[in-house]
């Protein structure tokens, strides 16, 4: 791990080279969500109207607030890396708790949403717009939930001090991208799911 | 005593080094074997896999699929069967490293028993098509029953998938000595495993669309994950082993 | 040394994100330009405003700024291409829709 630090480069490789086989192994799989959402979304006439209503049933503002959270979330970790840099662990420590409680604010959203629908009788298997809907949000959130614990595991570790394979830079750096990866994610499911109505 | 002692030791770990793997290869070409017998078995003598369709067929589509080329699809099945176990090789050698060499002892046990936990299913899935295959005139929503069950069996493996992608993902990043067992990018791999193996798990809901069992997250990319993920680990025991030989 | 941006720099790009989705969603509210909304454009316009913010997230949070050519190349090559296929799809139905 040691190299990580020490490369001395200009030109640096963020974390380390095979973390990014994670990072684009997850954007491809997305990626193929994303097209077959599309494809399915002009499949016929009828789908079209389908996913068009749908979309007009989300709430909106909802989906505009949790969007907002995950980027202050991101913008929260993204300063707490660059105090950890500096060596400032308190106020990083203090900067990854905001991050975390504006992850479990995008759980809970999430949560009041699909209760919302759910009370509704709009469940997964309503139509075509809400089996997609539920299963693409739904695999989001558990990366949501995945992150969350990753960034609690993170700030604990730096708490206490305690020195192992889980508090190396590079740990707190690819945690860092991955949550920047969740906040990427949810930008383009929002314009997919929400906006285009 | 120190002079007496040194030496011993030394030869000790000498011996344990040496002779611990020592025709470990043969578990790699017993992985080998268990992938060749799968994809003769179940791709090209009996063609169950891709299943094009069949989530939302008929139970009569299901049932003609059966009769025709009947013979066949026992003899599929019958070589998977006998393929299947010879996975448990690998497992036990992966377990064996990360135990051992690694010097964790229970993320070894746990991976190595949820590799078997895995392989149950998929010989679970094997016996539910053959059954379907057994009498091909029954009752065709029997039929269809059985050969659902067998889809439901080879696609939740994935729980088993899940535990021992998070073991060895975890014995990967916690090796940081000078020169690691396993190359860092075959965590990232089993963890992008992981990430995959949520989808697959959501089959038992629909019967259209892409996460039904012969949909694109239900079956395509679960599946060519899992099978590229033999290759990837055969590659990095392998390597793992060559190295832990001369060290 | 590792090379870190400045906070005010980490502040602009926030703001700029912030800005650009609540441009985003109240684009969804205006019914002036109709026009915009039969032909699938107000669409293709949603899909690129989020490739635009995917790019300056990895770009800057993601520090890929300063990475080698190879990382940037695969990810802006991502973002590019499904962006692409996404529009092309939109562009292509939007007529018989």
């Amino acid at each position: 791990m040691q190299h990580i630090d020490t490369m001395n480069t200009e030109r640096r490789v963020p974390v380390e080279p095979d973390f990014w086989l994670l990072i684009f192994g997850d954007l491809t799989v997305f990626s193929v969500m994303f097209i077959a959402f599309m494809l399915r979304r002009f499949e016929s006439a009828e789908t079209h109207a389908v996913f068009s209503m749908g979309a007009e049933s989300l709430n909106q503002p909802i989906g505009l607030t949790n969007t907002l959270i995950l980027l202050t979330s991101s913008y929260a970790v993204v300063l707490a890396l660059s105090h950890y840099r500096s060596g400032d662990l308190r106020r990083m420590i203090r900067s990854i708790g905001i991050a975390i409680v504006c992850g479990l604010g995008f759980v809970c959203l999430k949560i009041v949403e699909y209760t919302e629908k759910i009370n509704q009788g709009i469940t997964v298997t309503e139509d075509r717009f809400f089996e997609l809907y539920f299963t693409f949000t739904g695999i989001h959130l558990l990366h949501v939930v995945i992150g969350i614990c990753l960034l609690t595991t993170v700030a604990y570790r730096t708490f206490v001090k305690k020195h192992d394979a889980f508090s190396t830079p590079g740990f707190i750096e690819g945690v860092a991208c991955y949550w920047h990866m969740i906040d990427l994610l949810w930008l383009m499911l929002f314009s997919l799911f929400y906006l285009l109505g | 005593m120190e002079y007496v002692q040194a030496p011993i030791l030394m030869s000790q770990e000498v011996i344990t080094k040496t002779y611990r793997y020592e025709n470990a290869e043969y578990a790699i070409y017993s992985t080998a074997f268990m992938v060749f017998c799968t994809v003769l078995g179940l791709f090209i003598v009996a063609p169950m896999f891709p299943p094009f369709g069949q989530a939302s067929a008929s139970a009569e589509t299901i049932s003609a699929f059966y009769q025709e080329g009947n013979l066949s699809k026992k003899i599929g099945l019958c070589i998977m069967m006998f393929g299947t176990p010879f996975i448990i090789p690998l497992f036990a050698l992966i377990g064996e490293i990360i135990r051992r060499s690694m010097n964790m002892p229970i993320l070894g046990s746990v991976q190595y028993g949820s590799g078997l936990f895995g392989i149950l299913f998929t010989f679970m899935m094997t016996v539910s098509w053959g059954t379907a295959a057994f009498r091909p005139e029954r009752t065709p929503d029997v039929t269809q029953a059985l050969h659902d069950m067998g889809w439901l069996f080879a696609t939740w493996v994935a729980s088993a998938t899940l535990l021992q992608a998070v073991c060895i993902c975890i014995a990967v990043f916690k090796d940081i000595r000078e020169v690691p067992v396993f190359p860092r990018w075959f965590g990232y791999y089993c963890a992008w495993m992981i990430v995959l193996a949520f989808p697959a798990c959501l089959i038992n809901i629909f019967h259209t669309g892409p996460f039904a069992y012969d949909g694109l997250l239900g079956f395509w990319l679960p599946y060519v994950a899992l099978f590229s993920w033999f290759g990837v680990s055969m590659v990095c025991v392998w390597h793992a082993v060559k190295k832990l030989k001369v060290a | 040394m590792i090379v870190t941006n400045s906070k005010r720099q980490y502040s602009i790009v926030f703001g700029v994100l912030v800005l650009i989705t609540l441009g985003a969603a109240s684009l969804t509210e205006v019914t002036l330009l109709p026009v915009f909304a039969k032909h699938g454009v107000l669409e293709c316009i949603l899909i690129t405003l989020a490739a635009v913010k995917i790019i300056m997230i990895a770009e800057y949070f993601m520090e890929l700024h300063d990475a080698p050519r190879w990382l940037r190349g695969t990810m802006l090559t991502w973002v590019a291409t499904t962006t692409v296929v996404l529009v092309g799809i939109v562009g292509f139905n939007s007529q018989i829709y």
